[in-house]
């Protein structure tokens, strides 16, 4: 934590993200109007007045739905985060405690997966599970699996060969409890870093999805989906591209300033590097 | 040298053959009945023509035979045909290939153009505002969503000034997706160019070579830049394939008439044989890009060729 203090970059973008969050948590607090809710204003207006970020083409108050949309943006990056570390670590606790064909065939198809951009993996899923926000999440949960994998893989094949494991096994602990009880917490520092830039990679995509029409659907005040409508009313009302790409920006700027500062602070490496 | 080049062969079949197997089982996760989804916006979309299209996809086969049968046609050069306008799946993709790789490879050489040197000064002047400028620049630009940046040079070269067509298939056409796809990637090529410099800049070698008069320029570029370019050659690898990927999105805010546009109208209308023959496309160009790289990987470092 000391380390963590000593990083004022950090800071702020820790403190970014508590207020993303809290934007997101007191979103029926803050919105002044229903973000669904379409005539509360003159269509397309420019920012102004009571209508802080303009309205759109129906007549939707834009900074109720930029408002609005951050939970549903906070919420698919941790349900993808949560479904790629989970099945991710347990594959890579897997293939790196047990060895011989177990670990060939997990870790050659984590291969396969990784050389493959997730992007596409993420389309190539939701093109055959149908377009939705929760598909969407699930997409792009899937396809970032490789990455907690192979980072758990990596630190369990470095403590495997370490002798407390060896007295664990000897003092008769199983598999299951040496893995969990006593590895697993070794890999806590690498996957809070993948997982903190992975959050970022998640909300880009999840907006490119939604930008494309395969993740969320209409009149979900999803921040892609947004530009994805803006985008016909381009020279007309450009506030309505502006708005939700710089939300989009800014979150995922905070998740790669605190990805970078964690990765700084707690890699011993990287902190004689400056 | 055979032997490496041999060894990636056979990891290269492996990679593909893995790959046919996921993109033939994709239909299988489709929620209910893929022929009812694939069909529900067609006019003929008749019991008798559902049951032929069943047939037609080998639905009513065991797994195996389906995927042995699907294996049968891509190796003969069969993807099929696509189920709206009953067109061979490889000759459409053919023909938008060249201009997805013209895309990609233009995209990769902005990204080069600008990441490249500004990695090699940063790494030069570490420490200096220059260096804190590239590395906040590279921040944001990773943080910037590249379909977003599209948008809003469209807006003001296109639409505000007029300099550039909004779209098109002339060079002129691809100046804005290019400067798109670069901007964001150059800001992964200069930071893992500017830590691969620092790293090497540490050796022991790199000091000899100063302590004999050389000049900055000539450590740099003659004694750095190689070992330093085997870590930047990963990443433009890497890059090459998230181009081929991630232009999915680019193509369609340009309008770029390239296979990532063709395969997202494909996946919006639910035309499975014309998305796996999009995957494999794609699954192939990864792994011919991956084997490149490691033969670039061979000169530049020997040892890994006799490793």
């Amino acid at each position: 934590m000391r380390r963590l203090g000593r990083n004022p970059v950090l800071g702020v973008a820790a403190a970014v993200i508590v207020c993303l969050v809290a934007a997101a948590l007191a979103a029926p607090l803050l919105a002044p109007f229903d973000p669904y809710e379409m005539r509360v204003g003159p269509r397309l207006s420019p920012p102004g007045g009571p209508h802080l970020f303009g309205t759109d083409e129906l007549g939707r108050d834009l900074f109720s739905r930029v408002l609005y949309g951050a939970r549903l943006t906070l919420w698919v990056g941790a349900v993808a985060v949560g479904i790629g570390l989970v099945v991710g670590v347990l594959i890579g606790l897997t293939a790196g405690y047990i060895r011989g064909m177990v670990r060939a065939v997990l870790m050659r198809a984590i291969d396969v997966l990784y050389a493959f951009p997730d992007t596409l993996i993420a389309l190539a899923l939701l093109a055959f599970l149908g377009p939705s926000l929760t598909n969407a999440m699930i997409a792009i949960g899937i396809s970032v699996i490789p990455y907690y994998a192979r980072v758990t893989y990596s630190v369990v094949l470095v403590e495997r060969s370490k002798p407390y494991v060896d007295a664990c096994a000897m003092v008769g602990a199983g598999g299951g409890r040496i893995l969990f009880r006593h590895i697993l917490p070794n890999c806590f520092a690498p996957l809070i870093v993948v997982a903190s830039l992975g959050f970022s990679s998640a909300v880009l995509s999840a907006a490119g999805l939604s930008f494309l029409g395969l993740g969320a659907q209409p009149p979900a005040p999803e921040w892609g989906a947004i530009l994805a409508n803006g985008r016909n009313y381009i020279t007309r009302a450009p506030w309505i591209l502006i708005f939700p790409g710089l939300a989009i920006t800014f979150t995922v700027l905070a998740f790669n300033i605190a990805g970078d500062g964690l990765r700084r602070s707690l890699d011993p490496r990287q902190r004689k590097v400056t | 040298m055979l032997t490496f080049l041999a060894r990636r062969g056979i990891a290269a079949v492996i990679t593909l053959l893995v790959s046919t197997f996921a993109v033939s089982m994709l239909i299988h996760i489709v929620p209910g009945d893929p022929v009812t989804v694939m069909m529900s916006q067609s006019v003929t979309a008749t019991p008798e023509a559902m049951d032929e299209m069943r047939t037609r996809l080998g639905l009513d086969l065991p797994l195996w035979q389906q995927y042995l049968n699907f294996l049968g046609r891509v190796v003969s050069g069969d993807l099929g045909r696509t189920i709206m306008g009953n067109e061979p799946v490889l000759r459409l993709l053919l023909e938008r290939l060249p201009n997805t790789l013209v895309l990609a490879v233009s995209g990769l050489v902005v990204a080069c153009a600008i990441g490249l040197p500004l990695g090699i000064l940063a790494a030069r002047k570490q420490g200096s505002l220059l260096d804190s400028v590239v590395m906040v620049g590279a921040v944001v630009g990773v943080s910037v969503p590249n379909f977003w940046l599209g948008l809003i040079l469209l807006v003001f070269f296109s639409l505000t000034l007029g300099w550039l067509p909004v779209a098109g298939e002339g060079w002129q056409s691809l100046i804005l997706p290019a400067v798109t796809l670069g901007a964001t990637y150059s800001a992964v090529i200069a930071r893992m160019c500017r830590s691969s410099m620092i790293e090497v800049l540490s050796e022991d070698y790199i000091r000899t070579a100063r302590s004999k008069g050389l000049s900055q320029g000539t450590v740099l570029l003659r004694h750095a830049l190689k070992p330093a370019m085997i870590s930047v050659v990963t990443v433009i690898g890497l890059i090459f394939g998230y181009l081929m990927g991630g232009q999915v999105i680019i193509e369609n805010v340009f309008s770029w008439n390239g296979i990532g546009r063709l395969a997202v109208q494909s996946m919006l209308q639910r035309d499975y044989p014309l998305i796996q023959g999009f995957l494999l496309i794609f699954a192939t160009t990864i792994v011919f890009v991956s084997i490149l790289l490691d033969i670039i990987y061979a000169f530049l470092d020997p040892r890994t060729a006799h490793s």
